[in-house]
């Protein structure tokens, strides 16, 4: 199947700073798709240049086989776009913003309109001015939600919303992704991509460092452990495939390879197991790895 | 009966926040407060150029016709022919703009602006007292109003003036200008945005200027003729003046009567408005105003669902204030004109020189209004590089309104609504005064020649926007202050060699379009369009710029 999002080599240059260095990513069409990345890696630029907004200094960005900057306008007949800092016009109120933006995205769908209003607990009848970052964040989320666009491009959408708006935003895109449609989603709110997207794309420093749908990113990876025995774990640290053992006031806790988990069960029933607990790693443990290298890398570069 | 003591804890934290300001706005207030000074001594410097005589010609010239009389400051009989009331007859409106401005601008920004972009919550929140912000920012202002006082001491003090006069001088522009930093500091109060405070600030300035004009047109000139020569006897504004501050800045005649109870009077103000402020934090909270922010629509109507309707909305406050502003003040002037007679007619001499300076005096209004025109201008391409730095236009851009799009119909916009107002004004001047359909004609001829040269400043505003974005407010601001001061109103005045006087696009127009080259005017529109062409597609090929 041809992507809806496409975008190879991609270069950035501000200045002298490179902040895409040959970024690639493909996003198939009806699957919610996750950026993540520490700040500062990349990921509004990456958004900005498939918006059109930004002219990439090298490579190329499609969207529905298009060119993001040459076809800017075409592109946008299909697509609806939330920024991460939602700015408004502040003398407008919510609702005109939210027609407003319906209209140039082909039309108001009126029964949409005001599920997603309802859904969000939503006053259109303020003055953009008076709303808070959340409530900003709502319009254009609305205005995204109730269009007919087929491709969604969130950009920390969730930032400025309350927990419970954070879950009916989680319920929403489940909407949309049953209607087929196409969301990619900026985040670092690890705990909505690990439960929407398909799948995830790591961005730091300006590439992609690892990609793929969760379930093969975490196969590759460790378990976390956490195990109260009968008789004392000495000797586990030097098992293979064991990691960060951590010895707590009753329970050992550790990292395993998936593909010593074997030799680790055996290790741990030899020493009579009262309680195991095996977790798949989340998100936010690939995440951390990748950020703790950078800071690693970045701290020997600062060394030598 | 006991009485209620002070709470001081209302003011805790004062002088800290004080000098925080004093070092966050530094550069700021070094920059006005040398502007004043070097201001002060240039122009008290070329205009002491004049001879006696050449100042008393001047003084009679431009207080014969009531229209004029309108622009400049009540002198005496004595003064007429001296530099320190000379300046200040010829400058006082110039000056008592800048302070005014001065003083609405950093007044709103030491109080709504801070409370708007919610860092005042972070100042309540850390233990300063309830005043302590509108204390600290009065006290700063009315620092800073002393400062210009002194400056303008200074800049008279080193062209050989006067001191003692010079010193009231200068503190009678800085009287009023701490009663313009209370009014806005009150106004601060009542609306919960920065504009609506610049709004109400600016209102009330108008109405001060008009009442001010008003007292000059219907003032009094007398003057005796002996042998064929005019002595003038003086021109007095009339009691209207006391009406308005601007006023009684000049009412105390620093050199002559020097009416130091008006100081009083600015005393005064000055007490009422601050003791309304501070009544009014009480009745408020923390970034919120006195008056409530009414509810919106929650539809929006057909002509704002489209984009150049959207931005016909959001700009039709703006655009109906310039529209009706320059409309209203074309008609004073005009009816000044008209109505009020023109001092010593009768006389055959200086009737024909009073007659020809009032028949010139309408085209060098509309040549005002020309001027008027880059600041409308700068102001829109302002707020365009505001949408993109830190408005919505990145939301918008996102939508099918395409960069092209959204450009060129605030561009179009723009330029056909600075000739509609330069028009508009024009015809309000006309009917004002009066005049016949071929005198209209003539002045509508002025306008469109005029326009060129507003045009093209327009057009390298948008240059600005579209190569240096972030430079765009300083740059513009730069070349419009340029234009008009080595242009055809000051450039003669300041003695300035042609070549210098030709980079101003207005010194290329005659003020009367029989002696205008077309050439000349077809150059200017030409360069206009090319410099609008290079600035469309300069934006159109660059990356969007926000702020962050």
């Amino acid at each position: 199947m041809e992507p809806i999002i496409h975008a190879q080599e991609l270069q950035k240059f501000y200045g002298k700073t490179h902040a895409l260095k040959g970024l690639y990513l493909a996003v198939k069409p009806g699957e919610v798709f996750g950026l993540i990345g520490p700040n500062g890696a990349g990921k509004t630029t990456t958004v900005r240049i498939l918006l059109g907004l930004l002219k990439a200094s090298g490579g190329t960005a499609e969207i529905f086989g298009m060119d993001a900057w040459q076809d800017a306008a075409t592109i946008h007949k299909r697509l609806a776009y939330v920024p991460d800092d939602v700015r408004l016009w502040g003398n407008l109120t919510g609702g005109e913003v939210i027609d407003f933006l319906l209209n140039l995205r082909g039309g108001i769908d009126e029964k949409r309109r005001s599920h997603y209003i309802d859904c969000f607990d939503f006053d259109p009848a303020k003055r953009c001015r008076a709303y808070s970052k959340g409530n900003r964040q709502k319009v254009a989320l609305i205005a995204a939600l109730a269009s007919k666009a087929e491709l969604l491009v969130l950009d920390e959408p969730t930032g400025g919303l309350d927990p419970l708006m954070a879950r009916r935003f989680q319920e929403t895109i489940q909407e949309i992704k049953n209607e087929g449609r196409t969301v990619l989603l900026s985040s670092h709110r690890l705990a909505d991509v690990e439960r929407l997207c398909d799948r995830v794309a790591i961005i730091s420093q300006g590439t992609i460092v690892e990609s793929g749908d969760l379930k093969t990113m975490r196969h590759m990876k460790r378990n976390v452990i956490r195990v109260r025995t009968r008789d004392p774990l000495d000797g586990l640290q030097k098992l293979n495939g064991v990691h960060d053992v951590i010895h707590t006031d009753d329970e050992v806790s550790f990292q395993a390879d998936n593909e010593e988990l074997e030799a680790i069960y055996s290790f741990l029933a030899a020493r009579g197991i009262l309680s195991l607990i095996s977790s798949p790693p989340t998100l936010e443990d690939l995440f951390m790895r990748h950020y703790e290298t950078r800071q690693e890398s970045t701290g020997a570069a600062e060394d030598g | 009966m006991r009485l209620k003591m002070v709470d001081w804890r209302g003011i805790r934290g004062t002088t800290a926040l004080l000098r925080h300001t004093l070092r966050t706005e530094r550069v700021r207030f070094f920059v006005w407060v040398l502007s004043f000074f070097v201001l002060m001594s240039v122009v008290t410097y070329v205009n002491g150029q004049f001879t006696a005589q050449e100042m008393k010609e001047l003084v009679i010239h431009s207080t014969g016709e009531p229209g004029m009389r309108m622009l400049v400051s009540p002198i005496t009989a004595e003064g007429a022919g001296e530099i320190s009331r000379f300046v200040f007859f010829r400058f006082s409106f110039v000056f008592s703009l800048l302070v005014v401005l001065m003083n609405i601008q950093i007044a709103n920004r030491l109080t709504r602006h801070e409370e708007e972009t919610r860092r005042a919550d972070l100042i309540a929140t850390s233990g300063a007292g309830r005043y302590a912000r509108l204390l600290s920012a009065l006290l700063v202002l009315v620092g800073l109003n002393f400062a210009v006082a002194l400056a303008m001491w200074g800049g008279l003090l080193i062209n050989g003036i006067e001191p003692f006069g010079s010193l009231i001088a200068g503190l009678s522009y800085g009287a009023l200008g701490v009663v313009f930093a209370a009014l806005t500091a009150c106004a601060a109060q009542l609306s919960s945005h920065v504009s609506g405070v610049a709004a109400i600030s600016g209102f009330t300035f108008a109405g001060v200027f008009l009442i001010n004009s008003l007292a000059g047109a219907r003032g009094t000139v007398e003057g005796e003729i002996v042998n064929d020569t005019l002595h003038f006897q003086g021109f007095e504004a009339s009691s209207l003046a006391y009406l308005s501050p601007m006023g009684w800045t000049q009412e105390i005649y620093p050199f002559d009567d020097r009416n130091l109870w008006i100081f009083l009077l600015f005393a005064a103000a000055f007490i009422v408005l601050t003791s309304a402020a501070f009544a009014l934090v009480d009745k408020r909270d923390v970034g919120a105003g006195v008056l409530r922010e009414r509810k919106g629509r929650e539809r929006s109507g057909p002509i704002s669902l489209r984009p150049l309707g959207l931005a016909l909305r959001l700009d039709r406050g703006v655009m109906l204030g310039w529209l009706f502003g320059t409309m209203f003040m074309a008609f004073v002037f005009g009816a000044a004109v008209g109505d009020l007679g023109v001092a010593f007619e009768d006389h055959a001499v200086f009737g024909e020189v009073f007659t020809e300076a009032a028949e010139q005096f309408p085209f060098m209004l509309i040549s005002v209004f020309a001027m008027a025109v880059p600041f409308y201008a700068r102001a829109a391409v302002l707020r365009m590089r505001r949408e993109e730095a830190t408005g919505p236009l990145e939301l918008g851009l996102s939508t099918t309104l395409s960069k092209a799009r959204w450009l060129t119909s605030k561009v179009l916009m723009l330029i056909a609504f600075s000739f509609l107002c330069l028009f508009a004004a024009t015809l309000s001047l006309g009917f004002a005064m009066e005049a016949s359909l071929g005198e209209i004609g003539e002045f509508l001829a002025a306008a469109a020649f005029q326009g060129g040269a507003a045009f093209v400043l327009t057009g390298l505003f948008l240059v600005f926007l579209a190569l240096v974005p972030r430079q765009t407010g300083a740059l513009s601001l730069a070349v419009i202050i340029l234009s008009i001061a080595v242009g055809s109103w000051f450039g003669p005045m300041l003695d300035l060699p042609q070549r210098v006087m030709d980079f101003s696009p207005f010194s290329h127009v005659a003020f009367e379009p029989e002696n205008a080259e077309p050439l000349r005017i077809a150059l200017l529109y030409g360069f206009g369009m090319t410099a609008c062409a290079i600035g469309i597609t300069g934006f159109l090929r660059r990356d969007f710029q926000p702020s962050r």
